[in-house]
């Protein structure tokens, strides 16, 4: 038993298989037409599926990209840095950031590297821009931004966990229940203390996605713990640091509650410029002069008294609550068979196997010319990468083989 | 729609001087000449306005006009309310109000004006009658999501609360598209009887007219032009009384189609006791004039000859509505149970009016937005009907298009191809106010689809002359050069002194308006092409769905403009700026998503007749291109670019929608009639207006709302200008749905349910007068109009 806990220890599994995809400008291709509102996730979805059909059926539009560290798949229509501002500066770049269930830790932290990913992939798309506004979504958040409805507004969530366990059915059978690897992770968690996504071990980080997803789904009931905002300070506090480089003129955070931004405010000592919330079309349609007389409403007015005290502008969006379920990744995967086709050179270490990948950030940049109210280009990066996790099977054979 | 500017009158950006400023400037006014005087100089003018089209289009090609301006224009009637009489009549006190208002001095380009500064600087304008106004902002408004959103209406609302305190007690202000009772018994203060040298009119009263020569010239130079009044039917609405058939009663028995009923049936004597007998034509009268004008020999004449001045009082053959396909002039046009106008003071300057102009970046951008806001003219003209009433009569129609198109139709005979074509340069099929005849394209494929041979379907005459000049001289591309020759068939029907001024006072003729000496005029005199009141005066005799604006060069400039015709004014603000709203967002979205929504010409004039029937944004089917989005080249038309999901999802779904919807009773009947002529495939369906706007699943067509919905959130706007651009769209989209009804429709109920109304089409002044009363309650709120305001 001791022998089997250094084999863990000594070798650290990283994320050994990154994948990011560019999406085709959205405002020409042809998945523009799949556009509905209020369905950005089926958006995402059908323009993935797109670029994954051209980049990976048709052409052959993927490479390796060592800097990163990564394979990069880039529809073949997608024309890099192309801005199409034709000779004009006074374009706007504004990105949203969603991090995603899978992207948070054993504790329910995301990696703040994932920003400094997404920033350096948002670049690699658009050429060396400052974004001007960035935002950034946390899943969680998202999924209970949508308050009334708890069955419909968790529904991205639950698909996380039942894809999860669908996933990985012998793990969970062979294993008493998920609390071992999760207890024991989360302690390694603890030793580590600044544990980032890419030294977060494979295991753990899935336990931890179902612990954050359950966590989300449980938090509607209990306050305290949705409105405790130390989870995200790490990537709040990446934020700002984009902020004070440069490379960010605002930075906003999205679906917070009023409480989860005093939280996020006295806790990280830095207010956001913007907050972005969803705009309900129910509540938009009901209220006739007076936005929300419902109780939305009334929570909105008072987030909304809150930031126009402390100069937070307002901004609304329509996104989905869940942007891209593991699920709906899993079965893109499978269908263009990413999975297959790019298999990792890394080997595992022993007792333990390169899992699936699973979507850790979405990235939705836009370019817009303001003065013209022109969209010049939008589109979506999405970043995905497999974990090391435990192998009942190869566990049991090791085990098996001590003895000789 | 009555489009506000006098329409051969230079456009509001490049208009310095004020028409009211005429009568009152200084004792030698300026000497205006009528289209007879012009007519052996007009080859001169448009020599001079090609020249002055080719120093436009040739100057901005390089500029890019990085700011997106906009503006619209509204106008308004002025209505006097006899509370004791239960009659409303029309004031004719709102050109007055109008100069008194005045113009502020041109203000400071400043585009950034607060809704109250931007109104107290409004420039108002007056309209060809004195009892219309409208005006226009100060300067173009540059674009922003959150002035859009949020200070349009109070912009409109500030410009009325204005006008308002300038009324009497007892006028109340109204934007509606046409004076209800205009031409029927007494509808304007101080009315005197018809057939007045200023209109020469047997139904309308000089006392409408504003008397500044150049209104009264153009209402004259239209007459004089055709050779004959132009008499327009519109088919008057059959309701349980209506006698049958319906013979107007204010026109000649002799005019063809009135010989051609039965003689049996007298005018309708019922419909002429409610009104005011003193004013009304008696039947005696006109059968004397009608005698008097059939004694003249209607001899076929050029048109030329045409321009006697007895002339006027031929009655000419009336135009058929635009029901009837207007290129057969082998059947006699029928006014047949139809409503006859004989003025042009019904179609120009007597109505309120809406219109967006909105400021392209280049001309490419411009061709864009012409091109595409086209097919949408006819939809929104459904959206916005509100005219259901002509003449003291409730008619078949709820829009003024047909009232605009035909009474300011100067087409000659042989134009109309009535006549044996010697003098004029083609037949032309459609009035100088109607639907466009070509789209013209652009020459940057990145920025849109590209327009096609076979939606240019329309056969049209134009200007060789100045077609040659444009493509061949200039090197002008094919459709833009047509585009303009076409516009320059027409003639303007005045012109003050200094427009003859430019070109060489010779009395040498140039019938063939020979390029190169009218060049060398040009050349002579440089200062004159630099503005281009020439361009401008005839792009304003053609007031078609869509406009294309030359740069206008006042203050900081702006790119060319594009002009959108066919909203007719709503009744109050709230809507108004919804739907300024709706069309500004729309043209964003055409230019971001590089939408296709070329539709052939030909269905689009379908559109725009069935545009006008009754209720018919929720009755009526349109023609709209299914699948909206260009998509790049090479990628559309499944070149494999579709994935195999999206492929099947699309196929199983509407599938399944079809089979669910089926046992519907009226959606079934809905969906199996339409889709029984058309593949699955179409390039366009017959769709409903609330399939058009909302999408439909089973037609798989987006809907333009939610393309301008999912356009909205990438903006990242303000929570409250979202909000407030979506409270708008949401009007829009009740509309487009059914929810809420059209004014037209609302009118049309509210004069049926009326008390004094006797179902025999006929509005009386009892009913007008509540009517009025009623809708200028629900502009000033004090009347909830649930089922049109939601």
């Amino acid at each position: 038993m001791t022998r089997r806990r250094q084999a863990i220890t000594e070798k650290v599994p990283t994320t050994p298989r990154k994948v990011v995809v560019y999406t085709d400008n959205l405002m020409t291709s042809n998945s523009a037409r799949n556009t509905t509102a209020q369905e950005s996730d089926k958006e995402l979805e059908h323009a993935l599926s797109d670029t994954l059909n051209t980049a990976l059926g048709i052409s052959t539009s993927y490479r390796f990209d060592p800097e990163l560290n990564m394979l990069e798949i880039l529809d073949p229509h997608n024309q890099r840095n192309h801005v199409e501002v034709r000779g004009i500066t006074n374009y706007q770049v504004s990105v949203k950031l969603f991090i995603l269930a899978a992207a948070a830790d054993e504790n329910g932290r995301p990696s703040p590297l994932y920003v400094k990913q997404a920033l350096t992939c948002v670049r690699r798309q658009l050429g060396h821009v400052t974004i001007d506004e960035l935002f950034v979504s946390f899943a969680d958040m998202a999924a209970a931004g949508r308050t009334g409805d708890e069955g419909s507004g968790s529904d991205g969530v639950n698909g996380v966990v039942t894809a999860q366990k669908h996933d990985r059915p012998r793990a969970v059978r062979r294993t008493p229940s998920g609390q071992p690897h999760a207890g024991r992770s989360a302690g390694r968690g603890l030793r580590d203390g600044t544990g980032s996504a890419d030294e977060s071990s494979g295991d753990a980080a899935a336990a931890a996605a179902a612990a954050a997803a359950a966590a989300a789904a449980a938090s509607a009931a209990e306050d305290p713990a949705r409105d405790d905002m130390t989870r995200y300070l790490k990537v709040w506090r990446m934020l700002n640091r984009l902020k004070l480089d440069g490379d960010a003129t605002k930075i906003g955070v999205c679906d917070v509650s009023l409480q989860q931004l005093k939280n996020l405010c006295e806790r990280s000592k830095l207010s956001p410029d913007m907050v972005q919330i969803r705009a309900d079309d129910c509540q938009l349609y009901t209220g006739e002069d007076e936005p929300g007389p419902g109780d939305a409403g009334s929570t909105n007015s008072e987030l909304r008294a809150y930031t126009l005290e402390h100069g937070i502008s307002v901004r609304s969006h329509s996104d989905a609550p869940g942007m891209l379920s593991n699920a709906t990744f899993q079965v893109l995967a499978a269908d263009y068979r990413i999975n297959e086709r790019f298999p990792t050179t890394e080997v595992p270490p022993e007792g333990y196997r390169i899992d699936l990948m699973r979507p850790r950030w979405v990235a939705n940049y836009s370019v817009a010319l303001r003065d013209r109210g022109l969209v010049a280009n939008r589109g979506y990066i999405v970043m995905a990468s497999s974990d090391c996790v435990l192998d009942p099977n190869r566990i049991s054979r090791y085990g098996h083989s001590m003895p000789m | 729609m009555a489009t506000s500017p006098p329409p051969d009158a230079p456009r509001p950006p490049a208009a310095p001087r004020r028409h009211g400023d005429a009568p009152d400037d200084a004792p030698p006014p300026p000497k205006t000449y009528s289209w007879r005087e012009l007519l052996p100089r007009m080859e001169e003018i448009r020599a001079v306005a090609t020249d002055q089209f080719i120093a436009a289009w040739r100057n901005p090609r390089a500029k890019y006009t990085p700011v997106f301006t906009w503006h619209e224009t509204m106008g308004y009637l002025i209505v006097k309310r006899d509370p004791a009489a239960r009659r409303a009549v029309l004031s004719p006190r709102a050109a007055a109000v109008a100069r008194e208002m005045g113009c502020a001095d041109p203000s400071p380009d400043d585009p950034l004006l607060s809704p109250a500064d931007e109104a107290t600087r409004t420039r108002w304008h007056t309209a060809h009658a004195c009892f219309a106004l409208r005006c226009d902002p100060p300067v173009t408004r540059a674009f922003s999501f959150a002035r859009l959103a949020l200070e349009t209406q109070e912009c409109l609302a500030a410009r009325r609360r204005l006008l308002k305190a300038r009324l009497r007690p007892d006028e109340m202000l109204l934007s509606i598209s046409q004076f209800p009772l205009l031409g029927a018994g007494t509808y304007v203060e101080g009315q005197t009887p018809p057939g007045g040298p200023l209109l020469r009119s047997q139904i309308l009263s000089d006392a409408c007219v504003d008397p500044d020569p150049a209104f009264v010239l153009e209402i004259g130079g239209i007459s004089d032009r055709r050779g004959a009044v132009p008499y327009t039917g519109i088919p008057v609405f059959r309701d349980t009384n209506t006698p049958w058939p319906f013979v107007d009663p204010d026109l000649p028995a002799s005019s063809p189609a009135a010989a051609a009923a039965p003689p049996s049936v007298p005018p309708p004597v019922p419909g002429d006791s409610g009104r005011d007998s003193a004013c009304s034509m008696s039947n005696g009268a006109a059968v004397a004039a009608a005698a008097a004008a059939a004694a003249a020999v209607a001899t076929t004449t050029t048109a030329t000859a045409a321009a006697a001045p007895d002339s006027a009082a031929k009655p000419a053959p009336p135009e058929s509505s635009k029901e009837a396909p207007r290129s057969a002039t082998s059947e006699q046009p029928s006014n047949r149970n139809c409503v006859l106008l004989d003025s042009p003071l019904f179609g120009i300057g007597s109505g309120g009016a809406l219109s967006v102009t909105m400021c392209a970046a280049d001309l490419d951008e411009a061709r864009l937005l012409f091109d595409h806001l086209a097919p949408v003219s006819a939809i929104m003209m459904a959206l916005t009907a509100a005219t259901p009433i002509v003449k003291g009569h409730l008619v078949d129609r709820d829009c003024y298009w047909d009232v605009r198109c035909g009474t300011t139709d100067d087409r000659t005979a042989q134009e109309r191809a009535i006549a044996p074509l010697t003098t004029a340069k083609g037949h032309l099929r459609k009035s100088r106010f109607d639907t466009i005849d070509t789209y013209i394209g652009h020459d940057n494929p990145a920025a849109g689809p590209p327009v096609r041979k076979q939606y240019n379907d329309a056969q049209f005459s134009y200007d060789r002359a100045v077609y040659w000049k444009l493509k061949e001289g200039v090197g002008v591309d094919d459709l833009l050069a047509l585009h303009i020759a076409h516009l320059f068939v027409r003639d303007i029907h005045w012109a003050p002194e200094r427009m003859l001024s430019a070109s060489t006072k010779s009395s040498r003729r140039e019938n063939g308006a020979n390029g190169a000496s009218s060049a060398k005029d040009h050349h002579h005199h440089p200062r004159k092409a630099a503005d281009n009141e020439h361009f401008r005066r005839l792009l304003g005799c053609n007031r078609q769905n869509v406009c294309l604006y030359p740069p206008n060069t006042r203050g900081s400039g702006s790119g060319w403009e594009v002009g959108f015709e066919s909203l007719e004014v709503q009744l109050t603000d709230a809507e108004n700026a919804a739907f300024i709203t709706f069309i500004v967002l729309l043209s964003r979205v055409i230019i971001s998503y590089r939408l296709n929504l070329y539709l052939p010409i030909s269905l689009m004039d379908q559109n725009m007749a069935r545009a006008q029937k009754v209720n018919a944004a929720q009755e009526q089917l349109f023609y709209f291109r299914r699948d909206l989005f260009g998509g790049r080249d090479g990628k559309s038309g499944g070149s494999g670019r579709i994935s195999r999901r999206g492929n099947m999802a699309s196929l199983r779904q509407p599938a399944a929608l079809h089979a669910s919807i089926a046992p519907g009773a009226t959606a079934s009947k809905h969906a199996n009639g339409r889709s029984a002529g058309q593949p699955e495939n179409a390039e366009y369906v017959e769709l409903t207006i609330d399939e058009i706007f909302n999408g439909s699943k089973a037609y798989g067509v987006v809907g333009i709302l939610n393309i301008i919905y999912s356009y909205l959130p990438t903006m990242r706007l303000e929570y409250e200008v979202e909000q407030a651009l979506r409270r708008q769209l949401n009007l829009v989209k009740r509309r487009a749905s059914g929810k809420l009804c059209t004014l037209a429709t609302w009118m049309r109920n509210f004069v049926r349910c009326h008390p004094d109304y006797r179902h025999d089409s006929v509005v009386p002044p009892s009913t007008n007068y509540d009517l009025l009363c009623a809708m200028n309650a629900i502009e000033e709120g004090t009347l909830a109009a649930p089922e049109l305001l939601g």
